[in-house]
């Protein structure tokens, strides 16, 4: 449990030696903690892998544990049954078993990507609370967000999450659920509150080997089945949406520029950038590295000379920013893609696997398009 | 109070506090040129301190100290090095020097940072250690050697500086009966060759038998300076030192030896 | 015990810095001939013309070669440092870690990146050193005489302040990843350094360390404490705390490019001083060299090992240098 915070920083390697730093800050703390963690229940952590495979059968497992002793449920029938609503919804989320006896009531979301999943889902009355947005919600869903109440700029401490009193807290990033930071897991579920990572984030266990649109749409299953709602009709025109995007890429070659200067912090192999650019067509120059993203190397970008340089527009890192850094660098200032501008902007909240991935997809291939003129 | 300002170390009113509490109280002492004088006195009575304002190694508060006519407090430092050398009591270091380095950073003061060791050098390091007999040990590592060893060396590293004074800080210290008294008859051999000799000692007895003359110091003061044999009297030792004494004399050398008693 | 002649020494190191440069800019993730990076490098430096495309024309002389000449001076600057430190503190674990400089200096070099005042950068980590020397000395002074334990009592102390202070501003500021180049500044990382980095560390080198390296006769003479260096006519507090302020320095401008490397100060001077035993007449020029030839294959490593990821060169300076100081313990301890 303890180190589930990692999440976050363990998209870079390199983490393990600030949590070291900050484990060294806190060594005075530790016997205090050990005693109370030591007289909490200790949770199973039943670890699923996560293929598209294996969450079929998860998802099975969900409809299983929902009807005690009924094997006949299809796998893709999420949709809750009337008598359903009174039955609990068992699940592991990153290894950690969950388990829901009612619709959450009091939500508090961390992260956009959460937000807008509940928004998505018209579950937007069930947030008591939102923090660490990354943008703007989008239009479809601005008049719900109005009144929506921001409790953190970042990560909420844990007192002012349980000052809330919420039922659960919905985060998209892992590391969320720490000591320093919302409460860690196992703690929240002892005061009662329950706790759920995006799934698709899951970093410690259960992260999926390569992320597909078929785990992204069951992420979306799981959060409405947890909510005893109805997703069909989210999910169909999610899927239409897809179905209608243009593969324009045509094999050619792009580096997806998620932040860094010194050393770029790329879209990698298996997440959310891999998907959005195999879905338009586009090959990933650091395709080759196993992780979701990843700290890659100038140089490799500059032998790559990608076609297109995907950049992640976020209020604190913004796109033109990326754009100063790549024309100030004298290497890659002469990258074809830099001199001619194919730069394909993705919002933040978009890039990340959540109900707005389909969107993110779909900007990508117009935006190749009106590059291609 | 005047001296004759060509005859061997003056210091003159000499004060020297530290952290608000007064070392050496108005000090007046002459160490005659070419003689080799011992500076005794209790535990804590400054002697070290006054020894280090002596050679210039630590200025002192107030007060004035001249060698041979020279201004040691007012020369420039590596001027005053080639004059002066001044061996601590304990030198102890981290550092794997071989006994050869140890001897040449006496001739620091003599050269210049970056020139190459010149054959003079070379030799005067060669002859350093030819007279305190430690020529065999030159490429052995100073941390290896005995205490004796280590003082006879850093005696080299003084001489290697050709100095005209010498002062030594309890240079018998924690050194066996062999090697204090080999470490006397060095000093007794050193100053044959001109050189003039201020040495802190603890040991009365070795004082009254190698020096001509003796200061005594008390509390931070002098209560007594003049050759051995008027200045070391049983009444000042009881009156210093707070013991009884008695002076007999060493069937052997006729020197002065001295027993000491409970007061 | 010298066992190498100081001066074959430096001539094989001299010789090893030069091939090491050579060889290490042909190495990178790129796929690029050595014939071929050489006659790049020629062409800029007006002989004859570059066989590659502009694009890789700049992998070469925009990416590798400063890279690598900038590791060749932060490394040589920092063996510098941590010799002199050792020496003037007379303590074996000395480093320009020891006093606080490097928390210092990646202090001020973190809060001007959090402040987005990059140009600042290496006048930050510069003002964060020699803030943090100051520091310790005056708490040092405020303890009594300003001895060397003293000095590393409170140069500890000024660190942990230093550090606590850095990692509240991480913690506070930190929004999506700036952390990451937080990091890669408390690790130390070359990755950033390109041709200003250079003209940075070689001028630090220059006017700050060579003339230091001349100063080896003055160094032996602390090697038995301030009272002894004094008596050999050495101006002890203004040669001590001038070449503190000159490491001080040297430090700041290494910092202010690589952020904090670990290790170089501190093992090399050690391994030097087994090689051709204690004399800081050779043991300062030679410590600069060996630490020039480490930190050039140390930095190849981290931009190769994990090819086309790279980490940061403190990770491979650290694992590499952790149990080379643990060996040169166990010589110590059977030595004395």
């Amino acid at each position: 449990m303890r180190l589930v915070w990692r999440g976050w920083f363990a998209q870079d390697w390199a983490s393990g030696l600030l949590e070291t730093l900050f484990i060294l800050m806190s060594v005075f703390l530790r016997p205090i903690r050990r005693f109370w963690e030591g007289s909490m229940s200790v949770v199973s952590r039943t670890t699923f892998s996560r293929s598209v495979f294996s969450r079929t059968v998860l998802l099975a497992g969900v409809s299983v544990l929902a009807v005690s002793g009924c094997t006949a449920a299809a796998p893709e029938a999420v949709t809750p049954s009337p008598d359903a609503a009174a039955q609990s919804v068992e699940l592991s989320n990153c290894g950690v078993d969950v388990t829901f006896d009612s619709a959450p009531e009091r939500v508090i979301t961390i992260k956009s990507s959460t937000t807008e999943m509940l928004l998505a889902l018209g579950l937007g009355d069930r947030i008591i609370g939102t923090a660490f947005q990354d943008g703007p919600v989008p239009e479809q869903w601005a008049s719900e967000a109005a009144d929506l109440t921001s409790i953190a700029e970042r990560v909420p401490s844990q007192e002012a999450v349980l000052d809330l009193e919420p039922d659960l807290v919905f985060a998209g990033w892992e590391s969320t659920f720490s000591a320093d930071g919302a409460g860690e897991r196992a703690d929240l579920t002892s005061l009662g509150i329950n706790t759920l990572v995006a799934p698709s984030a899951c970093q410690s266990a259960e992260q999926p080997a390569q992320l597909s649109f078929d785990d992204v749409f069951s992420d979306i299953e799981t959060v409405a089945s947890i909510f005893r709602v109805d997703a069909t009709s989210l999910l169909a025109e999610q899927a239409a949406q897809l179905a209608a995007v243009d593969a324009n890429g045509d094999a050619r070659t792009a580096l997806w520029f998620s932040s860094g200067s010194d050393t770029p912090y790329v879209g990698a192999g298996i997440g959310a950038p891999q998907l959005l650019l195999d879905t338009v067509g586009l090959t990933n120059i650091a395709a080759d590295v196993k992780s979701t993203w990843a700290p890659y190397n100038w140089e490799a970008v500059v032998d790559a000379d990608p076609d297109f340089i995907v950049l992640v527009d976020a209020a604190w890192n913004s796109a033109d920013k990326k754009i100063g850094v790549l024309e100030t660098n004298p290497a890659t200032a002469n990258l074809s893609a830099v001199k001619a501008g194919r730069y394909l902007v993705v919002p933040f909240a978009a890039s990340e696997a959540g109900v707005r991935s389909v969107e993110a997809a779909q900007l990508l291939s117009t935006q190749i398009a009106e590059l291609d003129g | 109070m005047s001296h004759d300002s060509n005859s061997g170390l003056v210091g003159e009113r000499i004060t020297i506090t530290a952290d608000g509490s007064l070392l050496i109280d108005n000090v007046d002492c002459t160490v005659a040129q070419g003689s080799l004088s011992a500076l005794v006195g209790p535990n804590g009575a400054g002697k070290s301190t006054l020894l280090r304002a002596l050679t210039a190694v630590q200025a002192p508060a107030s007060g004035s100290v001249h060698f041979d006519g020279n201004n040691l407090l007012g020369m420039p430092r590596r001027q005053r090095a080639r004059l002066a050398a001044f061996v601590e009591q304990d030198s102890t270091t981290d550092s794997s020097l071989s006994v050869d380095m140890v001897v040449q950073l006496g001739r620091l003061p003599h050269q210049s940072l970056w020139e190459a060791d010149s054959a003079e050098s070379t030799a005067i390091v060669s002859a350093s250690l030819a007279t305190v007999e430690m020529t065999a040990f030159r490429d052995r590592e100073f941390q290896s050697l005995s205490g004796g060893e280590k003082q006879r060396v850093m005696l080299a590293r003084a001489l290697a500086q050709q100095p005209q004074l010498l002062a030594l800080d309890e240079p018998t210290n924690h050194l066996d009966i062999a090697a204090q008294l080999a470490v006397l008859e060095l000093l007794a051999h050193l100053r044959t060759t001109g050189v003039t000799i201020l040495a802190a000692l603890h040991d009365l007895s070795l004082a009254a038998s190698y020096c001509d003359h003796i200061i005594v110091l008390s509390h931070g003061r002098v209560v007594a300076a003049g050759a051995t044999e008027t200045v070391l009297t049983e009444a000042l030792i009881a009156e210093v030192y707070g013991v009884r004494a008695s002076i007999l004399t060493n069937p052997v050398t006729g020197k002065p030896v001295i027993g000491f008693s409970p007061a | 015990m010298a066992k190498v002649s100081p001066l074959t020494f430096g001539a094989a190191l001299a010789i090893a810095l030069l091939v090491s440069i050579t060889i290490a800019v042909t190495i990178g993730p790129a796929d690029i001939r050595f014939d071929e990076v050489w006659r790049s490098i020629g062409s800029h430096l007006g002989i004859g013309v570059s066989p590659l495309t502009e694009l890789r024309d700049g992998i070469v002389w925009q990416l590798r070669l400063p890279r690598v000449l900038t590791a060749a001076a932060v490394g040589a600057g920092l063996a510098l440092s941590g010799a002199v430190m050792q020496a003037i503190t007379r303590n074996p674990l000395a480093d320009p870690y020891l006093l606080g400089l490097s928390s210092g200096a990646a202090l001020g070099a973190v809060s001007v990146i959090l402040l987005g005042a990059a140009v600042l950068l290496p006048f930050a980590a510069f003002v964060g050193a020699l803030l943090a020397l100051t520091l310790t000395l005056l708490l040092a002074g405020s303890l009594g005489a300003i001895t060397p334990s003293r000095t590393v009592l409170a140069g500890i102390a000024v660190s942990a302040l230093a550090s606590a202070i850095t990692s509240f501003v991480i913690f506070w500021s930190v929004t999506g990843d700036s952390y990451r180049e937080v990091l890669s500044w408390l690790l130390g990382s070359l990755s950033g350094a390109r041709w200003p980095a250079v003209g940075i560390t070689m001028v630090a080198i220059i006017v700050i360390g060579i003339p230091v390296m001349l100063t080896g006769r003055l160094l032996d003479s602390f090697a038995f404490g301030d009272v002894q260096a004094a008596s050999l006519g050495v101006n002890v507090s203004a040669t001590r705390w001038g070449l503190l302020a000159a490491s001080a320095l040297v430090t700041g401008a290494m910092v202010s490019v690589s952020g904090s490397i670990g290790f170089v100060g501190l093992i090399l001077p050690h391994a030097v001083r087994l090689l051709v035993g204690p004399g800081h007449r050779a043991l300062l020029p030679l410590s600069a060299l060996l630490g020039a030839v480490f930190l050039v294959w140390a930095d190849t490593l981290a931009r190769t090992l994990f090819d086309p990821r790279e980490i940061p060169v403190g990770i491979v300076t650290a694992m590499i240098g952790a149990p080379i100081f643990a060996f040169l313990l166990t010589r110590r301890k059977s030595s004395t």
